[in-house]
């Protein structure tokens, strides 16, 4: 009795089943693009297109970074890019605090990450760059001369760059964001 | 059937990624961390964990970040109880450890502090105590304000364990000892 009504549920199990399980791939492969509220996108909305915006704290406070679970011990300047009109010049300079520059695509994926240790002479001179733009670049390069600059190719011409330094004392926090004030994010 | 299917499948995978069992994700002891998540490479299941989540990955070259909901006995954080959060640290230029309530906004205690950098914590020797209590506490302290659940995160900036990210020693992770609960 009880295993007839099993075997009769039983194709309505494995469908349900079946059904479920189509369910959770297409969530988690979907997730990231419609999402919305991913770091990136939250960022988006947040900061102002092609030049840097300095938060000043970690989330939870006034000048709260629109992102969750936000090391309140870095302090962080976003930079919103647009390379659809040419590429973008990031100029920061770095001290002997902890510092990373984080490249993300809109749907939050990291594209490229570097930190302080990647500088010369204590500045990190990044051109992000489409591929295509990546060329036109190399093709204007003196053959006798060294790149100066940290080239760093984006797949897609929209995105942020995330700039953090770790103020490991309350009293380097005015310190590193006057550092990271003078950065540059601007179209070449 | 189908009701049930989508139903299902939508509760399934937010239950994965909320409780943060997932394929991407490692656990040593009460730590967990979306090791790949930060990388270029980064697995569906993490980039969709932090979709979700909305946060930005730490990344290979910056380090290394591993968040706790739980204690070493697997109770959840409760901020009205004392723990002890003890252990030597892995190797790191610089390790932050933050308190956050379960949807990722920091905690404030009635101080003001969220939490402790390395340049910021007594040490003893390479052992390490921090309290997390509401009560006062000698020593390291982070004041805690009663108000429900709790993640403690730890994270190592600038560390040689990102290279074996894969396989970090977890006995070098702190444990997290309940002292009591009021």
């Amino acid at each position: 009795m009880i295993r007839d009504r099993l075997f009769r549920s039983l194709p309505f199990l494995l469908g349900a089943l079946a059904i479920a399980g189509i369910v959770h791939l297409s969530i988690i492969l979907l997730m990231p693009g419609v999402a919305g509220s991913t770091a990136a996108a939250r960022l988006s909305a947040a900061a102002p297109l092609n030049r840097l915006e300095l938060f000043s704290r970690g989330s939870g406070e006034a000048s709260e970074l629109p992102f969750p679970y936000a090391d309140p011990a870095m302090v962080t300047a976003v930079c919103r890019f647009d390379l659809s009109d040419g590429p973008l010049r990031l100029r920061v300079f770095t001290t002997d605090a902890f510092l990373s520059v984080v490249v993300l695509r809109a749907d939050g994926r990291v594209q490229h990450a570097l930190t302080d240790r990647a500088a010369t002479r204590r500045q990190l001179n990044i051109m992000l760059a489409t591929p295509l733009q990546m060329r036109q670049l190399e093709s204007l390069d003196p053959d006798d001369q060294p790149v100066q600059d940290l080239r760093l190719r984006v797949a897609a011409p929209t995105g942020v760059a995330v700039i953090r330094a770790l103020a490991q004392r309350e009293a380097e926090r005015p310190g590193l964001q006057a550092l990271l004030g003078r950065a540059a994010c601007q179209q070449e | 059937m189908l009701a049930v299917g989508l139903t299902g499948g939508i509760a399934f995978t937010w239950t994965l990624l909320d409780r943060w069992i997932a394929p991407g994700m490692t656990r040593h002891g009460p730590w967990v961390s979306w090791l790949k998540a930060g990388a270029p490479d980064a697995d569906p299941y993490s980039l969709a964990a932090m979709a979700r989540r909305g946060e930005i990955p730490m990344t290979p070259p910056e380090g290394l970040a591993f968040f706790a909901s739980r204690d070493d006995a697997g109770s959840a954080l409760d901020t009205a109880c004392h723990y002890e959060i003890a252990g030597s640290m892995p190797p790191a230029r610089a390790w932050t450890m933050t308190l956050y309530s379960p949807d990722g906004r920091l905690r404030r205690g009635p101080s003001g502090r969220s939490g402790f950098t390395s340049a910021e914590a007594l040490h003893d020797g390479p052992r390490l105590a921090i309290q997390l209590s509401a009560a006062p506490q000698p020593g390291n302290w982070i004041p805690l304000t009663v108000d429900g659940r709790m993640v403690v995160a730890l994270r190592f900036y600038d560390t040689p364990l990102s290279a074996e990210a894969a396989a970090p020693d977890a006995g070098r992770l702190p444990s997290i000892r309940r002292v009591g609960c009021p």
